[in-house]
Parts: structure tokens; sequence; C-alpha cells
């Protein structure tokens, strides 16, 4: 009998968060169109992103732009086990997954005794080196040629071939809400203390008994877990990939921008910033794609992050962080009233 | 009542960056439940001496023995910390973006069990160090003094038996540094050890029972603060030779 009533009161505590859930989950039954859905799952697909990357980089302040590394390596094993040996995504994301671990300890070890910016360059050199291997084991990878599943009809949940786009909606949705709870409960933990220690100050949060570079470690380890997944689902989503889509500098930067945009180191930071970026681009793709050779929606990306780096450092999430305290100490002020009554 | 249990002893410490010899056959002891005070002129390798005590820097020769151990190479910071060497620095290190309790419930958490004996560690903590009313602020809304106590406080979550303050009172008033000589008296009485490095001259002969004096590296003097701070050579290297006679006439 208590445990409903504790979660009732739980899920109370986050007004805009539920709302937000129940809203997605209704979003299927009024809209109709194709395209939308594909804009809404381009939008998950990004926060899951942007939050798998937000664990080292929002939470410790180390920014990381070899996400597309773990991301490929999640499509890329994904689609090749499909195409050559028929395997189930369900089944390859696992050694995906495998191969992302051994990926991240073999970057992470070596770059994360590196620090701040000296961190940022290593990583980039990483994205680099995937793409030029993909490129170059062209007879396993396709080279620059890329992947493509094959043409199929009807709905195969095991083989994640559908003939609409409800249900990838729903995998995508699903997906970036687990990726949002391991990151909360990842805040609550010791992990999630100790990664604060080291943004607020790595040297003195080492004198104290952190240790940094495991801590650090762990963090690259679970964010490229996520990635590589999310990597997994996205290729089958999309039904073909190439290098440089999947593994390319301009998607460390989306990932990236997606959660400092939206809030490093916030839950849902990095979800807002997808609702905000990944529609900027399709906008400003549509409109403004006669100017500058389609690159507008990227110059798009930077003006936002020089408005809210200049205007709202800590992303725009804290402008929504207010509206929700205001709206708890209301509630509070309530609750004591009517006490007093 | 001194208790004559060497807990750290420095043997013929060697460490030189580039040509500057920062530590030159160094040799000291520091005795359990003392309070001593390091001290020396600018660059008389103060710091660079706890640094090598922490591990921040390996030395180039000589050992370190802490409790009868010595401090193996591969020791790191952090595995210092857990052995009960504890440092402040000299300008305070917050995690500004934290609480002043949460600062002090992260260190807890790594040296308790559970989270919930860590918590009420910092509480302990937070309760000893007087810092109730102002648990719940962002460390970057703290005034300097407070900031180089929170440093303390963190400490104290490790569990230390040995604390390195590094110039805890520069830059304080003279009524926040004799709120803060109390404060590290006080945590002496919990059976701490403190290495004390300072510059203030005053707070060094009120606090301490012992000095270690360098210079330039080396082992300039050492006993009773009274005693070495009217030495000839000590008052030389602090203040340059024309002072000596000067000094020594009063």
């Amino acid at each position: 009998m208590k445990k409903p009533t504790s979660l009732l009161r739980k899920a109370t505590k986050h007004p805009i968060a539920i709302g937000f859930i129940v809203l997605c989950m209704a979003l299927p039954l009024i809209i109709t169109r194709g395209y939308l859905l594909r804009v809404f799952i381009e939008v998950f697909f990004f926060a899951a992103m942007g939050t798998a990357w937000n664990i080292l980089g929002g939470f410790g302040r180390q920014t990381s732009w070899a996400s597309p590394a773990f991301f490929c390596i999640g499509a890329y094993t994904a689609m090749l086990l499909n195409t050559n040996f028929g395997t189930s995504p369900w089944v390859s994301i696992f050694i995906g997954v495998a191969i992302a671990i051994v990926l991240a300890i073999a970057i992470g070890a070596p770059t994360l005794k590196l620090r701040g910016v000296f961190f940022s360059i290593a990583t980039i050199s990483c994205t680099s080196i995937i793409r030029q291997l993909i490129f170059n084991f062209a007879s396993l990878t396709g080279g620059a040629q890329g992947v493509s599943l094959k043409m199929s009809s009807g709905n195969n949940f095991w083989q994640l071939r559908f003939d609409s786009e409800v249900p990838f909606y729903y995998i995508a949705f699903i997906w970036m809400l687990i990726i949002v709870l391991i990151t909360a409960i990842i805040s609550k933990t010791k992990l999630g203390y100790y990664l604060r220690a080291i943004r607020e100050d790595e040297d003195a949060a080492q004198s104290l008994g952190v240790r940094t570079h495991r801590m650090k470690l762990i963090a690259f380890i679970i964010s490229a877990v996520l990635l590589s997944v999310t990597g997994a689902f996205y290729s089958f989503k999309i039904g073909y990939i190439d290098p440089n889509s999947v593994a390319s500098h301009d998607l460390a930067i989306r990932i990236a921008v997606t959660a400092i945009l939206g809030g490093m180191g916030t839950i849902w930071g990095p979800v807002l910033g997808a609702f905000i970026c990944v529609p900027m681009l399709e906008v400003s793709n549509y409109y403004l794609s006669n100017f500058g050779g389609g690159g507008a929606g990227f110059a798009m990306y930077g003006l936002a992050m020089v408005l809210v780096v200049l205007f709202r450092p800590n992303g725009v999430i804290s402008l929504f962080e207010g509206l929700q305290k205001r709206f708890e100490s209301r509630k509070a002020n309530k609750q004591t009233g009517g006490e007093a009554k | 009542m001194k208790n004559e249990n060497k807990i750290l002893e420095i043997k013929n410490l060697d460490k030189s960056f580039g040509g500057v010899h920062a530590i030159n056959n160094l040799s000291f002891d520091v005795f359990e439940g003392e309070i001593l005070g390091l001290i020396g002129p600018n660059g008389s390798g103060k710091s660079t001496c706890v640094n090598l005590i922490t591990g921040v820097y390996v030395q180039d020769k000589g050992d370190i023995l802490y409790q009868g151990n010595t401090l193996l190479k591969k020791q790191s910071i952090a595995d210092r910390a857990f052995l009960g060497l504890g440092r402040t620095f000299q300008s305070p290190r917050p995690f500004l973006n934290l609480t002043v309790w949460e600062s002090v419930y992260t260190i807890a958490m790594l040296h308790t069990k559970t989270m919930k004996q860590a918590a009420e560690k910092a509480d302990e903590i937070i309760e000893m160090v007087g810092f109730n009313d102002i648990a719940n602020t962002l460390c970057s809304k703290l005034p300097i003094e407070k900031r180089k106590w929170l440093d303390m406080a963190r400490t104290l979550a490790i569990n230390p038996k040995i604390l390195m303050l590094d110039e805890c009172l520069a830059g304080l008033t003279p009524i926040e540094m004799d709120d803060s000589i109390e404060f590290v008296k006080k945590i002496n009485k919990q059976g701490v050890t403190i290495l004390f490095i300072e510059h203030v001259m005053a707070a060094v002969s009120k606090l301490c029972t012992r000095v270690v004096v360098l210079s330039e590296g080396t082992l300039l003097s050492q006993g009773d603060p009274k005693i070495v701070m009217n030495e000839q050579e000590v008052i030389k290297a602090y203040l340059g030779e024309d002072y000596v006679n000067a000094y020594a006439e009063n």
C-alpha cells in the first residue's frame, strides 16, 4: 500500500518531467505526418547522445570529441553483422558494447591523464583515426560507400524493420528515457559526486583521495557504452551509414553542443538542447539552404552557442530551473498555509 | 607531554627542477601530535617539501618515511590521502559550485563505507567547524577566511593523521587570524599532527611547539620557536645581512 503513494508523491515532485513524458508518449496519436515524427526521432537520438556525453562532459567537465568513435562502433557492428550474417541488432548491440568498452579503455586510459584542453585535442584525433580505418578497410566496412540495409517490407521487431515511423519513435524515446534515468542515478551515486569534485578542482579532489583518473575512465566507459547502443539503433532507423555521417567531427560537435546548449551537468539539459538544436537545423536547412552552400544550419549552431555562452552559461535549462523552484516554493507555501488553518 | 613517536621522517631529500635545486639534502622529523612550523623565506622549498610528501612531485633522491614505512614512488596522491596525509593549498581550492555540506560529504564518501555514514560524518565535521548556518551555501559565495576553513574541514573528512597547512593565515585580518589559530589548535587537540607552513611569525610563535627553518632547500635550524628565531643565521636568511646586528642589539 505504501509504495504506490510514495511513487506518486515522487512523481508530483517533477511535474514538468512527467508532463513531458506523457506528452511525448501521446504524440504519435496526434501527429501522423512522417516527416514530423522523423524529426522527433532525431531529437530523441540526439538527446540520448547528448545525455551520454554529459556524464563525463557535463558532470566531470571533460570535453570529449571522441563520441562519434563509439557511436560508429555501435552502428557499424550492428549493420555489418546484420548485412553479412543476418544477426539481429538486439544481439549485435552487445557485441558493439563489448568493442566500445575495449576501445574506451584504449582511448581513455592514456588521454584521460591529460588535463582540460589537452584531453579535448587528443580525443579529436580518435574520431579521425576511426574514420580513416573505416575508409582503409573498405573490403570489410564498405569504405566511403558505406553500408546499407537490404530493402524489406513488413514489421519485424527482432530485426528492427518497420513500415511506419511509430515503432522507432517509441524505441528512440524509451532509449532516451533509459539514458536519462541512468544519468539521474549516476548523479546521486558516489561516482556523480566524485565527478563533480573533479569538475570543480581536479588537484584538490586528488589531494583528498579522489582517484581522478579511474573515475574519469569509468564515466568515459559508461558514456561510450551508451553511445554505442545509440549508434546501433540509429543506424537501423536510417538504414544507411557511411563514415562521413557517423564518424565525423560534425557529429562530435552536434553531440557536445546539444548538451552544452541545454545545460551541462544537468539531467534534462541535453534533452532540452536536442529539442532546440535538431529543429533549428531542420528549419535552417529548409529556409536557408540557398545560403552558404548549405552550411547555414551549422552557422546557426555557432550563433546559438555564442548566445548561450554569453547570456546563459549554465544552459537554457537554467531558465526552467527557476520556474521549477518557484513552483515548489508556491506549493510549500500552500502546504504550510493549509496546516495553519 | 610530547609524544616522541616519529610520524614522518624526511631523510636526505633532494629535488631539482631543471637548474633549480629546490630541495637539497633535507632531513627532519615530525613527531606525533605536535604542531611543527615549517618556515623559511620565499623560495626556500617549503611548498616543494609538502608537494614531495603528498606525492605531487617525486623526489630525485632520499626517502620519506610515514609511520615507519617508506612512501613509495608508485603511491599516488590519492593513495597517500587514504593513508592519512592531508594538505591544504596556498590559495584555497573550494569546489565552487557545490555547497559547503556537499563538499565535505563528497570527500567523506571516499573514506566511509556507506553514503549514510558519509552524511553523518559530514554533519559531524560541519558541526565541529561551526559551519551549521552556511552548510547549504554555495562555496563560491564564501569569503576568503571561510574558504580556508572549508579546505581544512574537507581534509578532516579524510581522517588525517597529519595535516599540512600551506600558508593558511596569509591574507587574513588579525581577528580572522586569531580565530584560525584557535581552529588549528582545536584540530590538533583531536590528535592530528600539524605541519604548519607560515610566513606570519607571530602566529608561528603562538602556535608551534617546534619549528624547522629552511633556506635554499636546506635545513638551517630547528627547535623551540623563540630560540630559533633569534639565531643569527635565521635572521640573515630572512631579513638579509644588514639586519643581523640591528636585531641582535635588541
